[in-house]
């Protein structure tokens, strides 16, 4: 009881806490803060459409100097085979004297053929603030991973000024298709009817018997005595005889059964 | 005295499979519940936490359907296994879940889908243990074979949910095979491994449904009243205790007590009964 109590305390606290406490709409489900050099990125999870099909990693950056000019991203080969992503939306100019940027980029594009998987991977790379003559002026490694068990939430809506033209025309084409939810949910009814059925009929059936395993079954059991009939018998049948005393011999006591004494 | 020497069972009790149809609607009921989750970044505060509350829905769901099909399958009262299955899933499957969350990420995208694989293995292993105690299971041996079976489906769900491609499929379907998974692990094993499993076979030419389905293991020491007769099972051995007035045992009249052998077919008063032997304890 006292470990289950400790169970049912931890839970709560898992999950009440963090609704008791209200925190700001902007707490993120999967920031990574990266400090490096005095510049910070972050990386959240946030949705591109008002269809919540596509979902974007958006990585914001804050760097003490004004010296930037340019960012670039260097992510892994799996962010890159990803058929909305090209180079030209993993970096973006950063105007002269601006110590903030950000870039949004989709990780999760269920909706488009062919479909993408990189919302289920991990991802793993380096992200880098490179001056006018090209040199870094802030490199870290980053990454971001998806749920394990659970689909990836949402934390936020992209800033629809924030994501690459690009990006934007291929959400706007994406968003078009309706959602394969209701497919899925009508998939799932008909197999489960499907295997309600299939189940009892097939995995269960008691093996049937032939004609004359029944005959034999209903005479067997038309040959059982009724209750009536037993009744009967115990009447009818001759009188048990009293137990035998310890001291009485086999002979005096079949005597005095048989009245004979 | 020894039983007999025959074949022992190589069918599934119906249990077994029921309660992996059974698991497998939970699955499908929890990604209809999952499925509607848009924005909680309120109350999560991390992916860790929406992994321990996909975990307690999957399991709780599916824990909910199987203890309660198990429950109708055995004549027993229903609400309470229900609720007993929401409770020992969702705890089983936190437990299982919190544990994972203990496992690094892995460096590489390989390396992350089996760490995958290894958090659904380790979520579905612990639900489905936890489910199996329902009504006290005091055997390691049982227990352990839960847990393999667990730890095996939740693998395969895992690796379904890490599929490339189509990923608003592969979800679903990774919820229903592990919930399946999770039904099969924690009723399939105290089935088969019980000394025998009575089946209450439906009238001449109809079928069983997952209503009418009334099938009961028959633990050692345990005794199993089929219409006024008895079946006990005393050590490995299976005895019938027909009625004063006698039942039917394979077609012939039997009015003592008689050990049962494989697929024995019994009838007492109005109702069948078929007797089919599994692994002596």
């Amino acid at each position: 009881m006292r470990a289950l109590r400790q169970v049912l305390i931890a839970t709560l606290s898992t999950f009440a806490a963090p609704a008791l406490a209200q925190p700001p709409r902007t707490a993120n489900a999967d920031v990574k803060g990266i400090a490096t050099a005095g510049a910070v990125a972050q990386f959240r999870l946030v949705r591109c459409n008002a269809h919540h099909d596509e979902m974007c990693l958006s990585a914001a950056f804050t760097w003490p100097a004004a010296n930037a000019v340019a960012e670039t991203f260097h992510w892994s080969a799996e962010l890159l085979r990803s058929p909305m992503v090209g180079p030209e939306q993993l970096a973006m100019a950063v105007p002269p004297g601006a110590r903030e940027a950000s870039v949004i980029i989709p990780v999760f594009a269920t909706p488009v053929w062919p479909f993408t998987s990189i919302g289920r991977v991990a991802l793993t790379g380096t992200i880098a603030l490179r001056d006018r003559a090209g040199a870094a002026v802030f490199s870290a490694p980053a990454s971001w991973r998806p749920p394990r068990i659970a689909w990836p939430l949402f934390t936020g809506v992209a800033n629809e000024r924030a994501i690459p033209a690009a990006l934007r025309e291929a959400l706007s084409i994406a968003a078009e298709p309706p959602s394969a939810r209701p497919l899925i949910c009508l998939l799932l009814l008909l197999s489960g009817i499907m295997l309600i059925g299939f189940v009892p009929r097939y995995l269960w059936h008691s093996g049937h018997e032939s004609d004359e395993d029944i005959a034999r079954q209903l005479a067997a059991a038309r040959a059982l005595l009724t209750a009536h009939e037993l009744d009967r018998l115990r009447d009818t049948a001759p009188r048990e005889a009293p137990p035998r005393a310890p001291d009485e011999s086999t002979a005096k006591a079949i005597e005095k059964r048989d009245g004979r004494q | 005295m020894p039983r007999p020497d025959g074949p022992h069972a190589r069918t599934l009790p119906a249990t077994a499979s029921g309660a992996l149809v059974a698991g497998w609607i939970g699955g499908a009921l929890a990604w209809a519940i999952a499925s509607r989750w848009s924005d909680l970044s309120s109350r999560i505060a991390s992916y860790a936490r929406a992994d321990q509350l996909m975990s307690l829905t999957l399991s709780a769901c599916v824990g909910a359907l199987v203890l309660l099909a198990r429950a109708r399958f055995r004549r027993e009262a229903l609400v309470p296994a229900m609720c007993a299955g929401i409770l020992l899933g969702g705890v089983g499957a936190l437990v299982g879940c919190t544990l994972a969350l203990f496992l690094p990420d892995g460096g590489t995208s390989r390396m992350f889908t089996l760490v995958r694989m290894l958090s659904w293995s380790l979520m579905a292993g612990f639900a489905s243990v936890a489910l199996a105690q329902y009504k006290r299971l005091r055997r390691v041996d049982v227990s352990i074979e839960v847990l393999l079976i667990g730890l095996c489906g939740g693998a395969i769900a895992g690796a379904i949910y890490s599929l490339p491609g189509l990923g608003e499929l592969w979800w679903p379907a990774a919820c229903t095979v592990c919930g399946a998974a999770i039904g099969f692990a924690s009723v399939g094993p105290t089935m088969w491994r019980s000394p025998a499993v009575a089946l209450i076979l439906p009238p001449h030419e109809q079928h069983h449904t997952f209503w009418s389905l009334h099938e009961r293991a028959i633990e050692s020491g345990m005794a199993m009243q089929v219409a006024n007769a008895t079946v006990m099972c005393d050590g490995p051995n299976v005895v019938v205790h027909p009625p004063p007035s006698g039942a039917v045992l394979d077609g012939h009249p039997l009015y003592r007590p008689v050990q049962i052998t494989q697929n024995a077919e019994l009838v007492a008063g109005r109702v069948r009964c078929r007797v089919t032997l599994f692994q002596s304890s």
